[in-house]
């Protein structure tokens, strides 16, 4: 024998206790688990409110179970040693379960008020619903009223208590050195009747030790199968409002020329652009693009840095509007978005490694990092196949696709440390999709063959759940980023599950339903909506829209899109005006004349060559022409605002931006809306943006008039 | 609480497959101090499904067994998502020792079979192993018994290679002077 056989014989002989192993199986002994989580849900407490002093109303939700035993006999048709045999048949069937039972306690020996307050609550970690008090003078207290004043007063001994509790905090209790026994009361059992154990029975000392096992495992009912299986502002320069005349003599004889009244026979001339001028119609926007990134992908995360997924994983590049810096990057394959924040401040990026999804990355915009969570323990040789994360409740549900069988587990996760509970749902011969998670519950959608069951498991201990809906119908399922929601599509229809209120509601609108990283909002046929309280209601606004458009909107300064292994930056359509402006969505059509067009068109190239400081640039040399341009353009009246807005000299080549704004011209359209040969008015649709695919738009009022010789525009453009 | 045959079956099948469930439950625990509870509670659930439902479903006891493993596995751990600080293996471990290690481990030595044949000894000679520090438990179970590769025992244990060799090698130093072995 060499060393290595040596050791691997004597660790495969030493390192389990193989005959412990052995022993505490044929027992039913159940090894314990460290930290579980125990809930005592809303509905104890409500159940406990219910009862009136005096009057004992059975709320036990769970009536049916644990009276099998023997032949279904009430506790007070049994005796001591028949009670206590179907007590420790109760815990073991409860052992798992989340259902709520009334549960008789039986202390080993009478307690002060205080000491079975301790013993009660202790184990559950928070409030028991206590229904009823039994004292060793016979007496009973009855109602949480009357329950709440002994616990106050502190006097007299208890010998047992009836509490509303979860099945499997029965074996908790049990384990307590001061209680004796724990069994469920049924409807059957009439409590002016029943009563406490007697523990000095004599009858119950030759009784056996019966080790009911360790603390809390798995119900068997989650056991494993064997394998057969997105105005006019008045703007309007328009508002010309009649701003004072500031007109300077020089322009007195050209004005006169200016009047719209042509019917004196007399045709004046055109005021014409002088030679040599050509405006900047078109500015164009910023626009950046990196050096070659192996981009697949790519996004802003916020107004500072954007994510991109690359051929060789993801990172995270800063960019300060003149260059991209690489922050952080993690290396892996297929990275996938499974979550994100409605403001995208925090990720969860799942990856395969070796042909198999997973790893799982936690991504926080704030530190800019990658963290990688390790999850081996869960996903073993298997492979990730969805993941849930509902932010407001904690609650992260990885969904493990694992030869067939899918182990649907569930953690609680503060973006800092996560704990695991359970697998909350397990199935051997069936497809599982998680639709939604909350704090209690993780919803999941079972197809098999043509048939569609969704399931509501409790998401702290392993159970078949219960089935809440059921179609004989094949099913596509798609959850919302934020684990919120969940679109199901079913030969009867489409619908949006909702967690809340449980139920399928039906889709407004024909058409993909588009979550997006919204919470609560959704598209479907080119509308919005908002989901509440089990409702459906239209929304509107760049807010939703937003959230919807996620990988465009996380950032008020650029967007980004992948071009050529490059990330091409450009100007945010989710920018700050924007947001704040209103915006049309409907489709303008241009119906100007070329003339009309003509001079709107000079009018947006003058403003872009006065706002961005190109006068000069666009051939406009000396006070004078730029006079002339003005005049070929504006009315009188819109010069002299313009002069005014803009501190232009009439003596030299001087002016100000005056917070004009650029414009370009292929990104408007002109809509006439009326004309009566002097006057023309109309509104300009400018492109803001694109929002979740569709074009936004600014509008401002166009007023015109006709000198008789030309059209000019009555108003600044803005 | 099970009949005759059905406590047949159990042993039969405990004695079978102990050694593979036990090594496919220590490879793939997420916590290895957990591993002999998840053992304990995959043969108890097997136990008590015998009970319940028979066994005569039951193609291969092994592959029922490993299958409530997996669930065991996933639902025994306590704490499973924290921050992986990925640690390059960069071995200071020389080839030289890496050379006289693996001759060590390939000597044959006819003692070791009297050795375990001597329970109280042997027992020693274990508890040695695992008393003072319990990664060496687990790198000799993981190495030895699992037959993974002292890199992959690095990865599943979040060690750095280096650390995992040089505690293979001390070890079996050490209990070279001690047992003359």
């Amino acid at each position: 024998m060499n060393k290595r056989d040596f050791y691997k014989e004597l660790m495969s002989e030493y390192q389990f206790d193989k005959d412990k192993i052995f022993a505490n199986a044929k027992k039913g002994k159940f090894a314990k688990r460290s930290p579980m989580p125990i809930y005592i849900g809303a509905t104890a407490v409500a159940a406990a409110a219910v009862v009136g002093v005096g009057t004992f109303m059975f709320t036990s939700l769970g009536g049916g179970k644990g009276v099998d035993l023997l032949t279904g006999s009430t506790i007070a048709a049994l005796s001591n040693k028949e009670r206590i045999e179907r007590a420790i048949e109760d815990i073991r069937k409860n052992e798992n379960s989340g259902e709520l039972h009334d549960v008789m306690v039986t202390f080993r020996v009478p307690l002060s008020p205080s000491e079975a307050q301790r013993v009660l609550t202790e184990k559950a970690q928070a409030n028991v619903p206590v229904k009823m008090l039994y004292f060793s003078d016979g007496s009973r207290v009855v109602g949480a009223q009357a329950v709440g004043k002994v616990f106050e007063k502190g006097k007299g001994e208890i010998t047992g208590a009836v509490i509303n509790c979860a099945g499997y905090l029965m074996e908790q209790l049990h384990n307590s050195s001061e209680v004796f026994t724990v069994e469920v009361l049924t409807a059957e059992d009439d409590l002016n009747v029943v009563a406490p154990i007697n523990t000095s029975d004599p009858e119950i000392d030759n009784l056996p030790v019966v080790d009911i096992g360790g603390d809390v495992s798995i119900d068997t009912s989650g056991e494993p199968s064997v394998p057969v299986n997105p105005d006019s502002e008045s703007t309007d320069g328009s508002d010309v409002s009649d701003s004072s005349d500031v007109s300077d003599g020089s322009d007195s004889e050209e004005n006169s020329g200016e009047s719209t009244d042509t019917s004196e026979g007399t045709v004046p001339s055109a005021d014409v652009m002088p030679e040599g001028v050509t405006l900047p119609e078109n500015i164009g926007g910023m626009q950046y693009v990196t050096k070659p990134i192996s981009a697949k992908d790519a996004f802003f995360l916020n107004d500072d840095c954007f994510f991109v997924i690359n051929s060789y994983g993801a990172a995270i590049y800063e960019f300060n509007g003149r260059s991209e810096n690489l922050v952080s990057s993690i290396e892996c394959e297929k990275p996938r978005i499974d979550w994100i924040a409605e403001d995208g401040s925090e990720m969860l990026v799942s990856a395969e490694a070796e042909g198999r999804r997973s790893r799982l990355f936690y991504v926080n915009t704030s530190n800019r990092l990658f963290t990688e969570l390790d999850v081996d323990g869960v996903v073993m040789s298997g492979e990730i196949s969805d993941v849930v994360y509902n932010k407001a409740s904690g609650m992260l549900v990885i969904n493990v696709l694992e030869n067939g069988q899918y182990y649907t587990c569930t953690s609680i996760f503060d973006g800092n440390t996560a704990e695991y509970v359970a697998v909350a749902y397990y199935s051997g011969d069936a497809q599982v999709t998680v639709l939604a998670a909350d704090a209690e519950y993780v919803y999941v959608c079972v197809m098999r063959e043509n048939y569609t069951e969704i399931v509501k498991a409790d998401a702290n201990t392993s159970s078949d759940g219960f089935v809440i809906f059921s179609e004989e119908s094949s099913c596509a399922v798609t959850p919302n980023l934020a684990g919120t929601y969940a679109a199901v599509v079913l030969n009867s229809g489409s619908y949006i599950f909702d967690p809340v209120t449980e139920t399928m509601l039906g889709v407004p609108a024909s058409g993909v339903v588009s979550f997006g990283a919204s919470t609560n909002g959704f598209s479907c046929g080119g509308g919005y909506y908002t989901i509440s309280d089990g409702r459906i209601t239209a929304a509107s606004g760049l807010e939703i829209v937003g959230k919807i458009d996620w990988k465009n909107s996380f950032s008020t300064k650029y967007q980004a899109k992948a071009v050529d292994e490059c990330v091409k930056i450009t100007e945010s359509s989710y920018s700050r005006k924007n947001t704040q402006q209103g915006l049309l969505f409907n489709s303008p059509y241009e119906n100007a004349s070329e003339e009309i067009r003509a001079v709107v068109n000079k009018a947006i190239g003058l403003q872009n060559a006065i706002a961005t400081n190109r006068v000069s640039a666009s051939g406009i040399v000396d006070a004078e022409t730029l006079a002339k341009a003005m005049k070929s353009i504006y009315s009188q009246k819109a010069a002299e605002q313009l002069k005014t807005r803009c501190s232009i000299s009439g003596i030299e080549l001087s002016y100000e931006n005056g917070g004009l704004k650029t414009i370009n011209v292929s990104d408007t359209v002109l809509t006439i809306t009326s004309n009566n040969g002097k006057t023309a008015a109309g509104v300009l649709y400018i492109k803001a943006g694109t929002f979740d695919g569709k074009i936004g738009y600014h509008t401002v009022n166009v007023n015109l008039v006709n000198t008789g010789a030309q059209w000019k525009l009555d108003g600044i453009i803005e | 609480m099970g009949s005759p045959e059905i406590d047949l079956f159990f042993n039969n099948a405990y004695e079978q497959t102990f050694s593979a469930v036990s090594r496919y439950v220590a490879s793939h625990a997420s916590r290895f101090q957990d591993a002999e509870d998840i053992i304990q509670n995959v043969y108890t659930r097997f136990y008590k499904r015998l009970c319940d439902k028979g066994c005569d479903d039951i193609e291969s006891a092994e592959a029922f067994l490993i299958n409530i493993a997996k669930f065991e596995c996933r639902t025994f751990l306590s704490s499973f998502i924290k921050r992986r600080d990925r640690v390059k293996n960069m071995s200071e471990f020389s080839e030289e020792e890496s050379a006289a290690l693996d001759a060590e481990l390939s000597r044959d030595e006819p003692l070791l079979e009297d050795i375990m044949s001597n329970k109280i000894l042997a027992k020693q000679i274990f508890d040695d192993i695992v008393r003072n520090d319990e990664t060496v438990g687990q790198i000799f179970y993981l190495h030895f018994v699992c037959d993974m590769k002292l890199d992959e025992v690095a990865k599943r244990l979040g060690l750095n290679l280096s650390t995992v060799k040089n505690k293979l090698y001390r070890t079996i130093e050490r209990q070279k002077k001690k047992y003359e072995i």
